[in-house]
């Protein structure tokens, strides 16, 4: 009775087994078809949000060096060579000092932020990715601007979208590093200040040694002011402005 | 003579009246102008600025309490905004900057504060581990806390930031090893971070693996090359570059950090360039005494030295020139402008490294202020020599030739009689006043009337008028006029001060007017003369002395005059006796003629200061190191300021010759009766001869304007480049110096100088020439193509033909399809030189310039470089020929009418590989628009980019659509495309049918004339047009009734509904009396419309109104409605129909919807009466509390009341 128990326990089990794979050889190409299918999904959705990411970059950097390049050349009142240049101390009369103006990272964060936000938000263009086979959903940007020594970090946090079915991607934070010594140019654009503002005079030789030819620093003087313009020795295409008036004899 | 009192007495108020009235129409002018105030804030966000006031932001603060203040001041004199140091110790920035207003300072979230110089604000070295930072303590504490809270706090002093980075870089360091890699930090910085540190590099330790490539950087704060190892461990110094030298680290070439050399090596730059350094024609730029060999002389990074325009020094600086700093920074050499009109000059100095005269030095130069405006006032040479205050030259009696006169002339005042007594008297000035204190380099003038002169800034300083009268010679002036003693005993002879007539006094009194400023006579930087600066009154005698008797000449007994070269002092050849009063005078001209004579030259020797420049004035410089070696120079001889100082007065006594011995008894009475004949026949006269010193004036003309923007040609055939290869600006001092036709004008390019004369002597008559520029001809490289399109040698030309200079017809072929074309080119006079012009550019011949398009070149004004991008397939077509007119016009209009320049551009025939596509997703309707429900057709129009034209042999070209997408040949619906209009898109369109109500889409592909047709639908998805529902209105009211009943109120609301139509009944209504087909040609607008309710409230009278309400949808669904309604006021009163009072309730039915109200006692009085329970239509009640009397009354809806109370009574 014992052995006959046994051997029908093993026939029981031998046709569970090859139930089982009968039924994993019938099921074989559905099982295939649904992981490449979401292998194939994910990779086209995430293929899509990698291009839109790519967009958006191109978008920050476009607008960001736009913004930055406004700010450093005409983004003031005085007129020089068909710019308009930002005055940053002002003559005090009777005397060859000046009041200056500060330019510090912190402020011209604050104040380009909002401004480079729209800017970006209209850049971006989803129509290219609508009307396909799948869902894009988007939300508000937010973007962070901090100005370093060396360079410019954009974060674009814009919470984005694509559905496919089942299938979801969504966007991370963007980070764009611009290459624009902005930070660098302003702390020597404070120096500059400083001395010009309290001495009466500043002389661009004395400072291009002491910043071991750093920069590139040239002085012109459209009677009677003086217009500075301040570039890295080492990236040249990147030109700050600025203007100190001063007084004279004559007017202009 | 009454008269001419009368008369001069008229002028002189005719004067002062009218420079009254002049007066007070500039101050109406001043105050139609936009004030000047300090702003604390901007509308812009700024703080603190002196702008125009409309720009003050008046608001309350966004912080803080009240409003943003305005004052009518400058910033600095103002609470809110004065000067402060402004201290940011707590933001990121902890620093302290001077000279910030209170509340720019407090916006940035600084705080201000008197003094910056307080030890929290001293920057210092901040070592954090093995990095360095050059910041504030309170900045430095802020590092340690955030990154390195365990490790020592470490603040040295430093007095720059690259000494700071350096002592980072020379700290000793070892490799520290820990479980995240090996670095090379300071042993103090491995124990905080629990590693094992080891003396060794990190690269030689096996266990760091850091043995990889290395790589060669540059490292901030430092000069030289460094090693990193593969973990990135800076191993240190690798290469030493000499920063001393000229050579620093630079890394540009990527991952190859060598040193450079940042000098400027004049001979390199030459061979590189075509041109070396400035070597200016007034400058010997390296002192060896030639003045055109410093091309190609080598400089040192930091070098500088003095750039002039011409000679500089006391009465040499010409008008319009300006001191220039050159230096050499970054292996170029540039061009630091010293302030305008010589308000500052440029002073050089050799600097030394240490106080030994051998040790190496370096040339150095800086411009400085030029304290001009006190000389006058000094008649000492220790006031004039204060070089604490003032930058003057004494020029005084005490050189060579000077002294050498002044020897003579005291050598005659010493000799005697034989009695002892002096032949002549003599009176000198003091010894320490025997002089005149000039400004050290004569300072510029702003000698023309600026256009804006009505309109200057009040607070600018007005000080255009140099005291150039200072050098005028007259009665009460400084210097007073000189007197020559002329005395006739037959015939008139000059004896004393004749030396006033001569040129040579003349040339000498003129130096020292130039010595003030841009005064007297001189040249410009053309070479141009002009002598109306200053003049000379030549005293000729009068009607009683006839001295200058042409006829009977005499001779002159002046040995100052006789000794001069041109009198017969060696060399030259001595004037005939009889002769020398006659030359003397004919001599004498008001006007010193043209320099280029012998006179000029002989003064210029008497006056020339050799080669003097501003740098050997011995100023010594404060702000460079002590131990710089100056070399003083004394001025020379000046022979009219040593005759203005001396007053000889001569004497003769005739006692003298009554003292002779008898023998010569006889002689003394034949000299006695001469004597006798001259006192009875004799005369004489004291001539007085003045000068005056004006300011000085430009030559006429405006022939030499260019040389302030272009090297070029002076007057006397030079060549001249005041540009200095382009370094030096044109400024507006130098434009009006170049002649008066010369206008300035700043440009894109910088401040340009143009000749504005168009009338007259050298007026500008010529039309521009144009000259294609190298841009344009540099282009073959990237658009040369053959007919075909395919690429050909770059070295094929590109321009069948150069517009050069003369020529007006330039072709272009073959240019590469679908590229865009840049054509620049250059505007020129006739003399090659720029010429500034504005051109136009159209495809029309017949045009003239002022019918041409305004804005198609890049430069928007008077320019001589004039640039444009043809866009390919906008303004160039693949295969076909385009030819374009361009005019160009100076500031004289010359070239309006001239024949335009033509420019025929041939595009390369490509074959076309690409489809069409829509221009700019040019389709009408656009996709997805919403069209009326009564659409069933609906024309749709695509505007494409290419020609889709059927041909023979391509009969299938052209557009079609099908309901799904299928390919181009399956589609069933066709297109209509006609042949564009030259310069016109290609347009096609087609009539779709049987529009179904709802949405609709059309795939759509278009075949071009090469065959090509669309591989997907122009739109993707689908071309969707959607045909709405019909939109209805389906209600209307009246002041919320009926609008047939009538209107018994003349204030009407009129609300209106619509539903269904493309958004939901969503629509703008308008009202109209007639029946209009769209809401646009209504008579008014709703006032709440676009949305499915409507109202509008109407002002009315008694009468009938007709009106039609249209309302017209997004799609275009237009739907309307008659609206007739009569207004007529309610001026009845209503009438009591029935009184009844069931119970303990009184009933009151009135004729019309009324308000009711009772009394029970006394007179009814509305304001005082009760009103009923229930009132307000037609029957009223009210509870009757027990009462028997109610005196009732009742008034309308329209406040007409009831003329008379009634009286019920409740039996």
């Amino acid at each position: 009775m014992k052995q006959r128990g046994q051997v029908t326990l093993i026939i029981i089990l031998g046709i569970l087994a090859l139930f089982v794979v009968l039924f994993l050889f019938y099921a074989r190409d559905q099982i295939i078809e649904k992981v490449t299918k979401t292998t194939n999904v994910q990779q086209q959705l995430k293929l899509e949000l990698t291009q839109i990411e790519k967009d958006i970059s191109v978008c920050i950097n476009k607008e960001t060096t736009g913004i930055l390049k406004t700010l450093a050349q005409n983004g003031g009142t005085l007129p020089y060579k068909g710019n308009k240049i930002t005055i940053l101390c002002q003559n005090i009369p009777e005397t060859n000092n000046c009041l200056a103006t500060p330019l510090l990272a912190p402020s011209i964060e604050k104040e380009v932020q909002p401004i480079l936000q729209e800017k970006v938000r209209q850049c971006i263009d989803l129509s290219p990715f609508q009307g396909k086979n799948y869902e894009i959903s988007s939300g508000d940007l937010t973007l962070t601007f901090i100005i370093h020594p060396r360079n410019v970090l954009v974060s674009a946090d814009y919470p984005l979208t694509l559905k496919q079915g089942e299938y979801t991607v969504q966007t991370k934070t963007i980070t764009k590093e611009i290459d624009v010594p902005f930070g660098r140019l302003l702390t020597a654009t404070n120096e500059i200040l400083s001395q010009r503002s309290t001495t009466g005079n500043f002389d661009p030789l004395p400072f291009v040694l002491i910043h071991l030819n750093e920069f590139n620093l040239e002085e012109k003087k459209p009677y009677p002011n003086e217009i500075y313009s301040l570039s890295l020795r080492t990236q040249e295409d990147y030109t700050f402005w600025f203007a100190v008036t001063a007084q004279g004899r004559f007017n202009s | 003579m009454n008269f001419l009192k009368t008369k001069a007495s008229f002028e002189i108020f005719l004067v002062v009246t009218l420079s009254i009235f002049i007066s007070l129409s500039f101050s109406k002018v001043q105050a139609t102008e936009v004030p000047k105030a300090c702003c604390e804030k901007t509308t812009t966000n700024e703080y603190c600025q002196y702008t125009d006031s409309s720009l003050c932001e008046t608001g309350s603060r966004t912080t803080g309490t009240g409003n943003y203040k305005t004052a009518p001041t400058t910033c600095d004199l103002t609470p809110f905004c004065k000067p402060n140091c402004c201290k940011l110790l707590n933001t990121e920035e902890h620093t302290c900057l001077p000279n910030i207003g209170t509340s720019s300072c407090e916006a940035q979230g600084g705080t201000p504060s008197p003094d910056c110089t307080t030890p929290d604000c001293q920057k210092g070295c901040c070592v954090v581990g093995s990095q360095c930072s050059y910041t504030t303590e309170t900045g430095c504490r802020t590092l340690f806390r955030t990154y390195a809270p365990n490790l020592k706090y470490t603040f040295n002093e430093a007095g720059s930031e690259p000494e700071c980075l350096s002592t980072c870089v020379k700290e000793e360091k070892g490799c520290c090893a820990t479980k995240n890699g090996c670095k090379q930090i300071t042993n103090e910085e491995c124990d905080t971070q629990n590693g094992d540190f080891s003396h060794a590099l990190c690269s030689t330790l096996p266990s760091c693996s850091c043995d990889g490539e290395k790589k060669k950087k540059c490292v901030e704060g430092t000069t030289d090359v460094y090693t990193y190892d593969s973990c990135g461990n800076n191993e240190g110094v690798t290469q030493s570059c000499d920063y001393s030298a000229g050579k620093i680290c630079d890394e540009s070439v990527e991952g190859a950090a060598t040193c450079i050399d940042l000098n400027c090596n004049g001979a390199t730059i030459k061979e590189k360039t075509g041109k070396g350094l400035w070597d200016s024609p007034a400058v010997d730029e390296n002192k060896d005494g030639k003045f055109t060999n410093d091309e190609t002389i080598p400089r040192k990074n930091g070098e500088s030295w003095c750039e002039y325009d011409a000679n500089s020094g006391p009465t040499l600086d010409l008008p319009g020139s300006r001191h220039y700093r050159h230096r050499c920074s970054n292996g170029k050499e540039l061009a630091d402008p010293c302030k305008g009109y010589r308000d500052e000059i440029c002073i050089d100095m050799n600097i030394h490294s240490d106080n030994t005269p051998s040790s190496p030095s370096l040339p150095s130069a800086r411009c400085i202020t030029n304290r001009f405006q006190d000389c006058g006032t000094c008649d000492t040479e220790a006031c004039c020599k204060n070089s604490d205050k003032r930058d003057c030259v004494w020029i005084s009696p005490d050189t060579t030739t000077q002294q050498q006169l002044l020897d003579q002339v005291k050598a005659e005042c010493d000799q005697k009689d034989e009695q002892g007594n002096p032949k002549r008297e003599c009176t000198f000035e003091q010894e320490h006043t025997k002089g005149f204190c000039i400004p050290r380099v004569p300072p510029g003038t702003q000698f023309w009337t600026p256009n804006d002169q009505n309109t200057k800034d009040s607070n600018s300083k007005e000080q255009s008028n140099i005291p150039c009268d200072l050098s005028s010679s007259k009665e009460g002036g400084k210097t007073p006029p000189i007197v020559a003693h002329w005395e006739k005993v037959l015939e008139w002879g000059c004896h004393n001060n004749c030396i006033a007539y001569t040129p040579e006094y003349a040339l000498t009194q003129n130096s020292f007017c130039n010595a003030q400023g841009d005064c007297g006579a001189k040249y410009n930087l053309a070479g141009v003369w002009n002598n109306e600066g200053f003049s000379r009154h030549c005293d000729k005698g009068d009607k009683d002395h006839n001295i200058n008797d042409q006829e009977d000449p005499s001779d002159v007994e002046d040995d100052q005059v006789l000794s001069l070269p041109s009198w017969g002092g060696s060399p030259g050849h001595p004037v005939d006796g009889d002769e020398q009063a006659k030359k003397l005078l004919n001599d004498c001209k008001e006007y010193i003629p043209d320099p280029h004579s012998q006179e000029w030259k002989l003064y210029k020797g008497l006056l020339d200061f050799g080669n003097v420049y501003p740098k050997n004035f011995g100023i010594q410089d404060k702000y460079y190191a002590a131990g710089a070696t100056v070399t003083p120079i004394i001025a020379s001889l000046a022979v009219g300021g040593f005759m203005s100082l001396i007053s000889p007065t001569w004497i003769f006594s005739f006692t003298t010759f009554l003292g002779l011995p008898a023998l010569g008894i006889v002689l003394a009475v034949v000299l006695a009766a001469i004597a006798g004949i001259i006192l009875f026949f004799g005369d004489d006269y004291n001539a007085t001869i003045t000068t005056t010193c004006g300011t000085w004036q430009p030559p006429s003309g405006g022939d030499y304007c260019h040389l302030c923007n272009q090297a070029g040609t002076g007057a006397d055939g030079t060549k001249i480049d005041l540009t200095a290869n382009g370094l030096h600006e044109c400024t507006e001092y130098l434009c009006k110096s170049l002649g008066t036709g010369c206008e300035f004008a700043q440009t894109d390019e910088g401040g340009k100088c143009a000749s504005k004369l168009c009338e007259g002597r050298n007026a500008d008559r010529i039309a521009p020439l144009i000259q294609l520029s190298d841009k344009t001809k540099n282009q073959e490289a990237c658009v040369t193509t053959n007919e075909d399109g395919q690429k050909t040698s770059c070295a094929d030309p590109l321009l069948k033909e150069n517009l050069e200079l003369g020529k007006r017809t330039a072709e272009v072929s073959f240019i590469k399809a679908n590229t865009d074309f840049t054509l620049e080119f250059e505007t020129k006079n006739e003399n090659r030189e720029k010429d500034y012009t504005q051109c136009r550019i159209d495809k029309d011949p017949r045009h003239l310039y002022e019918n041409m398009p305004t804005q198609s070149f890049l430069q928007q004004g008077f320019s001589s470089l004039h640039t444009l991008t043809l866009k390919a397939n906008t303004d160039l077509t693949t295969g076909e020929s385009t030819t374009y007119y361009v005019r160009c016009i100076d500031n004289c209009g010359n070239g309006k009418d001239s024949d335009p320049y033509v420019f025929t551009l041939h595009v390369a025939n490509v074959p076309d590989i690409e489809a069409p596509l829509l221009t700019e997703n040019k389709i009408k309707p656009e996709n997805n628009a919403l069209i009326p429900w009564q659409f069933t057709h609906q024309k749709v129009t695509l505007t494409l980019n290419k020609k889709v034209l059927s041909t023979p042999t391509n009969p299938d070209a052209g557009c079609r659509a099908a309901s799904t997408d299928l390919p181009y040949q399956d589609m069933n619906i066709k297109f209509s495309c006609p042949a564009p209009s030259p310069g016109e898109s290609q347009h096609c369109d087609h009539l779709f049918e049987n529009i179904q109500e709802g949405s609709n889409t059309y795939f759509l592909r278009c075949k071009s004339q090469n065959n090509i047709a669309n591989a997907q639908s122009l739109i993707p998805e689908g071309y969707t047009l959607t045909r709405t529902e019909p939109l209805n209105i389906t209600s209307f009211s009246c002041g919320g009734t009926d609008c047939s009943s009538l209107i018994r109120t003349l204030t009407l609301a009129l609300t209106l509904t619509t539903e269904g139509g493309a958004e939901e009944g969503k629509a703008r209504c308008g009202l109209s009396t007639i029946n209009v087909s769209s809401v646009d040609q209504t008579d008014f607008l709703f006032e709440h419309t676009d949305t499915s309710s409507h109202s509008i409230d109407l002002t009315l009278s008694e009468k009938t109104y007709h009106y039609y309400a249209i309302c017209e949808d997004k799609a275009g669904n237009i739907q309307s409605t008659k609206i007739d309604f009569s207004t007529e006021l309610d001026r009845q009163a209503p009438i009591l129909r029935s009184v009844y009072s069931p119970g303990e309730l009184l009933y009151v039915d009135t004729d019309e919807n009324s308000h009711c109200s009772y009394t029970n006692e006394g007179t009814f009085d509305y304001t005082r009466a009760t009103s009923f329970t229930l009132t307000g239509e037609q029957i009223h009640s009210t509870s009757l509390n027990g009462k028997n009397t109610f005196i009732v009354a009742c008034k309308d809806n329209y406040e007409n009341p009831m003329r008379l109370p009634i009286t019920i009574y409740k039996i």
